[in-house]
């Protein structure tokens, strides 16, 4: 399927993907639309397998691509503030040394983390999501069924986001 | 509260299935969303909070690399005796897990081949890892370095490489794969090759080629001929950066060759004997148009002047 099949599917189902980007939660869902049509056509062309599936991961990442750069927007806030004790126009690149140690705590939160759901599902979390290595190809590298996979970064999951509140709440 | 634990156990259940490439049950996921506005919310949440958590997580340390033959099999009713004599060799990793992975490394200045054993074989040039997998052959991983991969098609099981995060699938095929720094490219000189097929789902043709470059996917044309031709020590190159010369001549030569960030973009386009360099960078500078000097305990190309 080429590009052009890609925008005949796009058109036959338009209005479901509108209803799940506002599913999503997109305040101008529209736009978003727009946005996925936008990319369909700059998309690198080649065989899809499965057009509408494409489509709506398409759709569910430009959601979380949003969301990515709002967080990223309030830690920078943050941290500046922070560091500064308020806004300031001479922003400097180089990570303050309170940053630094910000960063540390993070980094050792998220490691005891991982420590505290057991040995597998601490690697199969560093090999899907830090080496980027797909669920069913962990499966294979570990000798395990995929739903194993899936419990053990529900797990190693879980641990992340109880460490990230904690962290928050401190 | 008990209303609350559901919704996050449910979004939780949500990111670990959507973060799978393999996942198409798009009408359920967006029916899951429908049913409450919290839901897409703590989907959100957990995901932004995972990514954050995970970014400070540092990339798995490499372990020294050991060449390992091909253990013997045993028969089966020895297995917990011997398990328990070589857990004092092996680890748990090989005891734990019913995958056999192993690493085959090639040393900058070297090349090898590997002959799987159903006939397909992988030539690795200089400085490259390469996982592969006891128990099951028909996947690989690069982890860097370069490889071409010359495999036998089998419909039911097409052979899978794993780079930088891509799956790449065979659909009967020669094909040429490398992976440096944050780049990676892909060259097909025969059959087919899908790129991250379910996902991106790009096909990529004999005479086609693919070059991945912070998660952007490109597809150019190539020169099916100089294909893994670097085997023959002949590095070709239409249009490459100095930047990527100067890698594979590290690789090939066994010497740390860097482009000087003045030249390391420039274009070029010609092909470069490696086996006549005699191991010597500087006799590859006049067709580069650089000057290359020692500098400390590496190389560096940079303009002529």
């Amino acid at each position: 399927m080429d590009s052009s099949g890609l925008e005949a599917v796009f058109l036959a189902n338009r209005d479901t993907l509108l209803r799940f980007i506002r599913s999503l939660g997109a305040g101008d869902a529209e736009d978003l639309l727009q946005e996925l049509w936008v990319r369909i056509q700059t998309a690198p062309t080649g065989p899809i397998a499965s057009p509408l599936s494409y489509l709506y991961r398409m759709a569910n990442n430009l959601m979380l691509d949003r969301h990515r750069a709002v967080r990223q927007a309030e830690k920078r806030d943050r941290e500046w503030t922070e560091a500064t004790g308020g806004p300031s126009l001479d922003r400097s690149e180089e990570p303050s040394a309170e940053r630094v140690v910000i960063a540390r705590e993070q980094a050792a939160l998220a490691e005891s983390a991982l420590q505290s759901v057991g040995d597998r599902a601490a690697r199969i979390f560093r090999r899907h999501r830090i080496d980027g290595i797909e669920q069913r190809v962990v499966a294979a590298e570990f000798g395990v069924s995929l739903s194993t996979v899936e419990g053990d970064l529900r797990k190693a999951y879980r641990a992340m986001i109880d460490a990230k509140r904690r962290y928050d709440e401190a | 509260m008990a209303e609350h634990d559901d919704i996050e156990a449910r979004a939780l259940d949500w990111v670990v299935r959507t973060g799978s490439d393999a996942f198409d049950d798009w009408p359920a996921f967006h029916a899951w969303l429908e049913a409450d506005p919290r839901h897409a919310v703590a989907y959100h949440a957990m995901s932004m909070d995972i990514e954050e958590m995970a970014a400070t997580v540092p990339p798995v340390q490499v372990a020294p690399i050991v060449m390992q033959p091909a253990r013997r099999r045993w028969p089966v009713w020895a297995g917990g005796a011997i398990a328990a004599s070589l857990a004092l060799f092996v680890g748990y990793e090989s005891i734990e897990t019913r995958a056999h992975p192993y690493a085959v490394e090639t040393a900058a200045g070297t090349m090898r081949t590997v002959r799987l054993a159903d006939g397909s074989t992988i030539a690795m040039g200089g400085a490259t890892r390469l996982m592969l997998d006891r128990d099951d052959q028909r996947i690989a991983t690069l982890e860097r370095g370069e490889a071409m991969f010359v495999v036998r098609h089998d419909d039911s099981d097409p052979f899978e490489v794993s780079v930088g995060g891509a799956r790449l699938v065979d659909v009967g095929t020669a094909f040429d794969v490398k992976h440096a720094r944050v780049e990676t490219r892909v060259a097909v000189s025969e059959g087919a090759v899908d790129y991250n097929p379910g996902r991106d789902g790009i096909r990529l043709v004999k005479g086609q080629g693919l070059v991945v470059r912070d998660g952007k996917a490109t597809v150019t044309a190539v020169d099916v001929a100089s294909v893994g031709s670097w085997r023959d020590s002949v590095l070709a190159y239409e249009g490459a950066t100095l930047a990527e010369v100067a890698d594979d001549l590290s690789r090939a030569l066994g010497v740390d060759l860097r482009a000087d960030p003045g030249v390391a973009k420039r274009a070029f386009s010609g092909s470069i004997a490696t086996a006549k360099l005699s191991g010597d960078p500087r006799l590859a500078a006049p067709l580069l148009g650089v000057a290359i000097r020692k500098r400390g305990g590496h190389w560096v190309m940079s303009s002529r002047s």
